[in-house]
């Protein structure tokens, strides 16, 4: 159950230049961007009881790397329904990522993680 | 492709000069896929300019003449419409200035490009993921990372930002994992390398093959040359030649060592 609360991660903020999957890779990865901002965002949220928008615009573009590591991450550990229920998405910039993310999400359950 | 053939034959035997007078036309995907063969071989290399103004102009402006010894004097040519990068792991900071670049030549302002951006690191992730190959396990020291060359052009001519990324590593069909695959498409039918890159556009194969690309990238950019959001979306790797925008597939008579991706907005 959430509250009328609703906290915000602008990726912008994290990087406008975000990178590849994992930090061995490059700079600004998904995996960095999981760790430091987005999963403590989501567990602070569903700890307290609210919602969390995620603000896909103002950055220069996504690889769908990126997008997998930090999203099909999260629903590694926990169920992609759940998370949705807390999680919901921004992305006036490109519309369309907002089905493809929630792809990676319930596709990330019997995926390789690499 | 016979020319990058000759060229890996004749490296480290003989003491090599490319002689490009005659050439009238040069795209920047030959120049770029040039310099990175010439790099790979690490031999030194000299060459000459064209007689052709357009080609000459093409080929000073590329910074070709940094990788290989003029064998002539060169006339100060500022870079203007060109713009090249090389590294070895995904350099987002490295997209983002090539991509505002293009756009800046085009447009007279820098802007973002979006699906540009992305199909950068997208091809950079694969470099990185997948072109030094598999380590020897019998080797104590790992594989050196792989070199990608990113290279976009501002064709006002045009009016198209025209990009190019090469790396010459093992190349799509020559990745890790591949024979599984092969194996699987020989069980179905003997397809060939040409189906193989026509299914992991279309996302047929599956990501736990490991393959180079697999997974989303490449239908990703299947997903943004089909809703024109990028044109001319070449793929070359190995002994296949895609041109995915035209949805024209063939097998090379010569393989190109490693992978090209060029497309343009």
């Amino acid at each position: 159950m959430t509250t009328n609360v609703m906290k915000v991660v602008r990726i912008r903020e994290f990087s406008e230049t975000p990178g590849p999957r994992a930090r061995d890779e490059g700079p600004f990865s998904g995996e960095e961007f999981l760790e430091t901002v987005f999963r403590p965002a989501y567990l602070k949220a569903r700890e307290e009881g609210e919602s969390l928008l995620v603000d896909l615009d103002g950055t220069e573009g996504y690889a769908t790397s990126f997008l997998e590591a930090t999203f099909g991450g999260l629903a590694r550990e926990f169920e992609a329904a759940d998370i949705l229920k807390i999680v919901s998405f921004k992305s006036d910039d490109e519309p369309f990522l907002i089905n493809e993310i929630k792809g990676y999400m319930f596709e990330a359950r019997n995926a390789p993680r690499r | 492709m016979q020319f990058f053939a000759n060229l890996e034959f004749y490296a480290g035997r003989y003491n090599i000069t490319i002689d490009l007078a005659q050439v009238q036309t040069l795209t920047t995907d030959a120049i770029a896929a040039l310099i990175a063969t010439i790099q790979r071989l690490d031999v030194g290399m000299k060459g000459n300019l064209p007689n052709d103004a357009d080609a000459q102009k093409m080929l000073l402006e590329s910074g070709f003449f940094s990788y290989v010894s003029s064998t002539q004097s060169l006339p100060s040519t500022p870079r203007g419409s060109i713009e090249q990068k090389a590294n070895t792991i995904v350099a987002p900071v490295t997209a983002k200035k090539l991509v505002h670049f293009g756009t800046k030549g085009i447009f007279g302002t820098s802007q973002r490009n979006r699906p540009s951006y992305s199909t950068l690191i997208e091809c950079m992730a694969n470099t990185k993921g997948h072109a030094a190959g598999r380590n020897n396990p019998n080797s104590r020291s790992p594989k050196p990372p792989e070199t990608w060359w990113a290279t976009v052009y501002a064709d006002a001519g045009r009016k198209k930002i025209c990009f190019t990324f090469v790396d010459t590593g093992v190349g799509i069909f020559r990745s890790i994992r591949i024979r599984v695959v092969r194996k699987i498409y020989d069980f179905f039918g003997g397809k060939d390398d040409t189906d193989i890159l026509r299914d992991m556009l279309a996302g047929k194969v599956p990501s736990s093959t490991t393959l180079s690309f697999r997974g989303k990238g490449l239908p990703y950019m299947n997903r943004l040359a089909r809703t024109n959001k990028i044109s001319s979306l070449v793929i070359v790797a190995n002994d296949v030649y895609g041109n995915v925008s035209a949805n024209k597939f063939t097998r090379l008579r010569n393989s190109f060592h490693g992978t090209l991706v060029y497309w343009e907005v």
